[in-house]
């Protein structure tokens, strides 16, 4: 009897595997006239999206728009491509889903001659941002996407000052040095800057560390998010930033400030406590004096006559008084003369990637690379893919500020008419459209801000894909990595541990990734 | 009959009342924290500490949350999608709860073992994603109830509490002429509403907060369900875009504020933790004292 059952059961385990592994590939459409177009967005579009069937009639098309959860983005669109259903054209959401496409052939290789005969206005339009693109977009030597470049990322994390607080410690100019950012850290914490008569509050918290400081002294350990690891350049080969000695002159320091009491006994949690990453709750409620916490426009003040200025800006007047300030610095210089604060990079590996079913179909591609090319390069089809139509969706001031109406604001909201980002591939549009007459008021003087108060040194991560060891080496590199810094600032272990950290490093995969990394540095140098 | 209480014993009750009162009003404080927090103004919610009285009183976080078109909607089919899953599921569980229940049943090992087996090995979500699409439930709002109905941990516990009821009260209904059926709704259901009280809740927290299988399967956003809508309104506007200008006045892209996130909670939480207080009547023990004599 237990052995029918055993048996039974083997069957039906055996037949429930093989019928998991047959999914049939069904492709997009075959048919040349629908699009399956999947885009990032807030949210779905309608049926009857008024944007989408704009371009459906000036292009000649359908639409059949997937929307895919951002949150949940890999996990979704997996089950989709198991079940043998590609769009004919998306993004890649990182450098290792790029390159796992290609690995499991859902792609389709893309030629320069191609694109340069049927769209040599998109071509064009990369090759303005940078033409080193195409090589992140290459996977050995075949082309498989054309690049996005993210602009505003050219731009390095702000450095922010209470210059209130700086003025109420008898420090008049920002300080620009390391040694003067000491200084005016220990009289934040010491001197009662905020006037309120408690000895309440600190120099700086977790980003201004880790975004900034340990910028002064040349590399940067983790990126923004705070878990992936930076790879610097040195001597003309790829690093991991986390190892390099200069960084235990770093955490020297940081652990002496630890110890006066300068950094905010709460960096443990961050001073982003919730709600946007750019946010500092520390810094906004009068805490820390010092911040490095996010991009140019997160903490820009009002640019115009109608800006209100960023989240952060408003928080902070509503918190800490109409009198209260902040203004941004450059990142501190170190010793050396090394200085850095965190910055995106514009360049990703990946871009916008076509179907491999479009391989059988070069009319169809060509028609999406049309669509792609229109919209990316003509202005009034490019407002009707963010914003609408005039009138309808939104109103134009006379300097052309667009004042966007009731009911068509947020992601969301533009997303059900079909605009948003939808059909705005990844914000690709002409270079010049950010800074020349085609920009809005307040982002064009957001844009001249930001050169002039985030364009100094920044240090991105030189290593831009992922390597091919890095899934099974990284998750543990990387909470060693947290977790020693962290217990060396607090003094939990003695500096030399240090030493101990970079053997680890090496023993647990870390010369491995090295290696690769180099490797791949040597394609692209 | 009145037993007669010692001055002791009056300390000892009041003490107990104010300390259990005490950990009573504990329990509440996050949901006061959060009631606080959804009614305050964007800037008092990010200052530090715990939040018990609205600050700058508004309601704008709950007009953000309803003035999506499709809320009401969402509520329907949660609601539709809870209700139905709770009664659906039910039946189907206790009718092959009874059957797995009896000691007489043919092959009762193999099916047991069968059923068993599937709450060990599963076939995964693509398996289950073509299986939904080849049925041709795409974008159905079966596609949410269909596929759940039977929980296999479920079903056991009420096999179980079934087989704990003493077979004589079925041998005495027998013997008074009911049939299977007479006895499993007259007999067997009414005797076990404690379990099938607490497995209906089960069902229905699980239906209420369920989201991803309506990310995977629904495509109209007039079927999703409430929490789909919720999760969205909370990243909008979290989540940037690659260079995506905001061609807006107000231009600075506003970050979902903690206070819309709170009342989001308060929104998708508060009608299915109403439902706890008529549950609760029938966590009653001993309902089976008395029915069996001897």
């Amino acid at each position: 009897m237990k052995k029918t059952i055993a048996f039974v059961l083997s069957l039906v385990m055996a037949g429930s595997l093989m019928l998991g592994g047959c999914g049939k590939t069904t492709g997009g459409s075959a048919d040349n006239g629908t699009i399956d177009w999947l885009m990032f967005s807030n949210g779905p579009a309608d049926e009857d999206a008024p944007v989408k069937q704009y371009f459906e009639e000036k292009f000649g098309v359908k639409f059949n728009l997937w929307y895919i959860e951002r949150s949940k983005w890999d996990d979704l669109l997996s089950v989709r491509f198991a079940a043998g259903e590609i769009p004919d054209v998306f993004p890649t959401m990182s450098s290792s889903s790029f390159r796992k496409y290609i690995e499991q052939g859902l792609i389709m290789p893309l030629s320069m001659e191609m694109l340069e005969e049927d769209a040599p206005k998109l071509v064009q339009l990369v090759n303005d941002y940078d033409p080193e693109q195409w090589k992140y977009s290459t996977i050995d030597g075949q082309l498989y996407a054309i690049p996005t470049y993210n602009y505003a990322n050219k731009y390095h994390i702000a450095s922010v000052w209470r210059d209130d607080w700086l003025k109420n410690v008898g420090i008049d100019k920002i300080p620009e040095t390391l040694d003067e950012a000491e200084e005016a850290f220990y009289k934040f914490r010491n001197e009662d800057p905020d006037g309120n008569g408690e000895k309440d509050t600190y120099g700086l918290s977790d980003k201004g560390i880790y975004n900034s400081i340990f910028g002064a002294f040349g590399y940067l350990p983790r990126d923004m998010g705070g878990t992936a690891a930076m790879w610097a350049e040195k001597d003309g080969k790829l690093v991991y930033s986390a190892v390099q000695p200069e960084m235990k002159e770093a955490l020297t320091l940081l652990n002496k400030w630890y110890n006066d009491g300068i950094i905010d006994p709460e960096f443990l949690a961050g001073e982003n406590t919730s709600g946007h990453w750019s946010n500092s709750q520390a810094f906004v409620n009068g805490r820390i004096g010092y911040t490095a916490n996010g991009m140019f426009y997160h903490i820009a003040p009002p640019m115009t006559e109608d800006d209100t200025g960023s989240s952060f800006y408003r928080d902070f007047k509503k918190l800490q008084g109409e009198n209260a300030t902040y203004a941004v610095g450059r990142p501190p210089i170190g010793p050396d003369g090394k200085s850095g604060n965190f910055k995106g990079g514009t360049i990703s590996s990946g871009g916008i990637v076509f179907g491999n079913q479009l391989a059988d179909n070069p009319e169809k591609l060509k028609t999406i690379l049309n669509i792609i090319s229109e919209i990316s390069t003509d202005y009034d089809l490019n407002l009707v893919s963010t914003n609408g139509f005039e009138g309808e969706h939104y109103d134009k001031k006379e300097d052309g500020t667009i004042i966007a109406k009731e009911g068509f604001q947020t992601g969301a909201e533009l997303s059900k008419i079909g605009a948003g980002s939808i059909f705005n591939m990844n914000g690709l549009r002409p270079v010049q459209w950010y800074t020349d007459e085609h920009a809005q008021p307040v982002s064009r003087e957001q844009y001249k801000w930001a050169e002039e108060v985030t364009n100094y040194s920044g240090i991105d991560s030189k290593l831009l894909v992922e390597v091919e060891s890095g899934p099974k080496y990284n998750t543990v590199l990387d909470k060693m990595r947290e977790t020693t810094y962290i217990q060396i600032i607090t003094g939990e272990k003695p500096i030399d541990y240090f030493d101990e950290w970079v053997e680890e490093w090496k023993k647990n995969g870390g010369e491995q990734l090295e290696k690769e990394a180099n490797e791949w540095y040597n394609t692209v140098k | 009959m009145k037993i007669k209480m010692t001055l002791g014993d009056r300390i000892f009750n009041t003490i107990n009342g104010i300390i259990l009162a005490f950990l009573c009003i504990l329990t509440l404080f996050p949901f006061l924290h959060l009631i606080s927090m959804s009614l305050s103004s964007p800037e008092s919610a990010s200052k530090f500490g715990l939040h018990l009285i609205p600050e700058g009183l508004n309601v704008d976080a709950y007009r953000k949350v309803f003035e999506n078109g499709y809320i009401f909607s969402g509520y329907a089919n949660t609601i539709i999608n809870t209700v139905l899953s709770v009664i659906l599921s039910l039946a189907v569980m206790t009718l092959m709860a009874y059957a797995l229940s009896k000691k007489h049943l043919v092959h009762r090992t193999f099916f047991t073992g069968f059923v068993v087996f599937t709450m060990f090995f599963q076939g995964g979500l693509i398996p289950s994603y073509l299986l939904i699409r080849n049925l041709g439930l795409m974008d159905n709002r079966l596609a949410l109830i269909l596929p759940v109905l039977v929980n296999t941990f479920n079903m056991l516990i009420i096999r179980n509490y079934f087989m704990t009821i003493p077979a004589d009260i079925e041998e005495a209904a027998v013997i008074d002429g009911a049939n299977d059926l007479y006895i499993f709704a007259r007999i067997m259901l009414p005797l076990s509403m404690p379990i099938i009280a607490t497995v209906a809740l089960w069902v229905a927290v699980e239906r209420w907060n369920a989201w991803f299988d309506c990310l995977l399967y629904i495509r109209t956003p007039s079927k999703y369900v409430l929490q789909v809508l919720l999760q969205r309104i909370v990243i909008d506007g979290s989540s940037e875009f690659m260079n995506f200008e905001v061609r807006t006045a107000g231009t600075n892209s506003e970050p979902t504020t903690e206070t819309i996130k709170a009342a989001t909670i308060i929104v998708s939480s508060l009608p299915i933790m109403c439902v706890y207080p008529f549950i609760q009547k029938y966590f009653v023990k001993g309902v089976m004292v008395g029915s069996l004599k001897g």
